[in-house]
């Protein structure tokens, strides 16, 4: 093992119905991600939404992603876990830094912070967020956290937050903090947020088509980017999610992009093809996301690794 | 446990207890604490475990994100992030209740909070409390710039959210600082059918007294030397469920004391003391008054410590 070109992730069905039409529950949540450990997966996701409104459909409740993610890193030992990714707007920044310490300290050191700037305005709507200058909002909760994560402390003022002389305490097992994953779609502000201050960017599915040949715009967009902001291009680690279909698939509301689907071989062939243009990470989201559907990726792995 | 000892059933959402006042023990989150130095996560698991194997009713942690006193030099003191904290402890923990005493109610959205809330109850099968109050540490309002001012008009919209939310799963309302519209708090979690895990308001104060009698099922009067300064309160109490129409008799009352156990750090301030027999004594003045549910403060508080105040709870049994 080991000779595997990328990592492999894990999306979890965090939302009503996303379990091939069940609700997972936390017996299931647990259940999938120790399958996902158990066969050798480098991670797993958990969305951060409060409820999800895609019309045509009823409306879809989601678990809390940090309260499941803590639990889950209680309860594993050795895969990376994230938000997919947790939305600035929906807790104070100094908050989030420090929920995201509390859950490397109880995962020893297995944290990725993924973060983003939201997107789904009917549950802004909801539980009363302001869904106006989201990327300024953004920039400056990315401001707060960065600085917490990495150095401890800040003290900045701005528009929309502020956190003053503040102290990030008790540090976590990383003395420097975990690594800090931007989740965007192809926006350049957001991009260049992420060049400028991320250690990891992550793709959304949707606008990376999943598939290799697809996303490599976005790439050479990004390197681009990076150039201009004066940052090398290769130190910024990137991932995508992508939607792999198996066999009866359960179908998910509002999807517009085709999802990855075919032979262990051929996703395994589609994987070096994302290692090929720089993607070092990959999140599948599987339908039927389910236990069974863990394991019907597990091949692509065995695959993976065989060099 | 004796033969003698009346166990108490259930009173609305709050769970039964082989005794007739619950004893609970609150864990010490917070770097130079009754722990001594900074317990990590494992001291804390560790100790939760304790607690439970040792038959006690109740897990407590408290909300707060770092202490500045004056009285220590403002050395920021750290403290882990609560929810997260109680998820991964109510993972490993698979029989007692365990709650959080309290959150703060204006440091979060309120949909937020009541999502955590369905959420833990959900890991845990059923066994979450949520304490809430208004907050009282300014030093950790300025550094995390949240709003120190109407904390009395933040706690009433966020409770006024938070109710429904957990009750019905729905909520709509429209608040100067928090607002909800056709909110939905789903999915529900194993409580759903019974209004979700039990509300516990900690106050001293009757204007909140007031909205923890129409919305809570649980009082806490925070920390006690001694009955006498919580019979007042009771009195208040009792009042505010009448001025809100509602049947005294329906609320849970708590409250908590500190305990000076061998090796005391002086953390806990004012603590009970004396001999095993001496501390229980007092302990059972608290279950006199018709406290539901107490909560220790151990100082020094780790798992070997938890376990010698399970001989002082053995004595209380038995009286």
């Amino acid at each position: 093992m080991r000779h595997r070109p990328l990592k492999i992730g894990i999306m979890l069905p965090e939302s009503e119905r996303e379990m091939a039409g069940e609700t997972g529950g936390w017996k299931d949540q647990l259940a999938m991600t120790q399958k996902t450990e158990e066969l050798g997966f480098d991670s797993v996701w958990f969305c951060d939404h409060l409820l999800m409104k895609v019309p045509g459909n009823e409306p879809q409740g989601a678990w809390e992603a940090w309260s499941m993610l803590a639990a889950l890193a209680a309860c594993t030992e050795r895969i990376e876990l994230g938000p997919f990714v947790s939305c600035t707007a929906y807790r104070n920044p100094a908050l989030t830094a420090k929920i995201a310490e509390t859950v490397d300290e109880i995962s020893n050191g297995r944290l990725i912070l993924g973060i983003g700037s939201g997107w789904a305005e009917p549950e802004y709507k909801a539980f009363g967020f302001p869904f106006d200058h989201r990327a300024s909002r953004f920039e400056e909760a990315l401001t707060i956290i960065t600085s917490l994560i990495r150095t401890g402390h800040v003290d900045f003022e701005g528009e929309y937050y502020s956190a003053i002389d503040c102290d990030l305490r008790p540090r976590g097992p990383r003395p420097e903090g975990m690594p800090i994953m931007v989740g965007t779609f192809s926006g350049e502000r957001m991009m260049k947020l992420t060049a400028q201050h991320a250690d990891h960017w992550n793709i959304w599915a949707a606008v990376s088509g999943n598939r290799a040949e697809t996303t490599k715009p976005l790439m050479e967009k990004m390197d681009a980017i990076c150039e201009s902001v004066g940052r090398d291009p290769k130190t910024l680690e990137r991932s995508a999610a992508v939607l792999v279909d198996l066999e009866n698939p359960y179908g998910r509301p509002g999807q517009n992009v085709p999802s990855l689907t075919g032979t262990p071989q051929e996703i395994a062939d589609e994987c070096k093809r994302y290692a090929e243009i720089g993607v070092s990470h990959l999140q599948f989201y599987p339908d039927p996301c389910t236990v069974e559907g863990i394991e019907k990726l597990a091949p692509v792995l065995e695959i993976l690794d065989q060099a | 446990m004796a033969a003698s000892v009346t166990t108490s059933a259930p009173l609305g959402r709050w769970p039964a207890s082989e005794r007739p006042m619950g004893i609970g023990i609150m864990l010490p989150l917070l770097d130079g604490g009754a722990f001594g130095g900074q317990p990590r996560f494992k001291d804390i698991l560790e100790m939760a475990q304790t607690v439970e194997a040792c038959g006690f009713d109740g897990i407590w942690m408290p909300d707060h994100f770092i202490f500045r006193h004056e009285a220590n030099n403002r050395t920021p003191q750290g403290i882990w992030e609560a929810f997260t904290t109680i998820a991964a402890v109510a993972a490993q923990v698979p029989r007692i209740s365990i709650g959080v005493l309290v959150t703060c109610l204006g440091w979060r959205n309120p949909g937020i909070v009541a999502k955590m809330a369905e959420n833990i109850d959900e890991i845990s099968d059923g066994r979450f409390i949520l304490g809430v109050g208004a907050g009282w540490h300014q030093p950790e309002y300025e550094m995390f710039q949240l709003p120190w001012d109407h904390r009395f008009g933040r706690f009433k919209d966020s409770i006024s959210i938070i109710n429904p939310l957990l009750r019905t799963g729905q909520a709509d309302y429209e608040g100067e600082f928090f607002s909800a519209t056709e909110a939905l708090n789903l999915p529900g979690g194993p409580r759903r059918a019974e209004g979700g895990p039990p509300i516990l308001v900690g106050t001293n104060g009757p204007k909140t007294m007031r909205l923890a009698a129409q919305f809570a099922d649980a009082w806490n009067s925070d920390w006690h030397h001694d009955p006498s300064t919580v019979l007042p309160r009771l009195i208040e109490l009792d009042k505010a469920c009448k001025d809100v129409g509602r049947d005294p008799q329906t609320m849970v009352r708590t409250s908590g004391s500190n305990v000076a156990l061998p090796g005391y750090l002086g953390r806990r301030a004012n603590p009970i003391e004396g001999t095993n027999e001496q501390i229980a004594e007092q302990i059972a003045a608290f279950r006199e008054i018709g406290l539901r549910h107490w909560v220790a403060g151990l100082d020094p508080c780790n798992s070997a410590k938890i376990e010698e105040f399970s001989k002082v709870i053995e004595i209380l049994d038995r009286s």
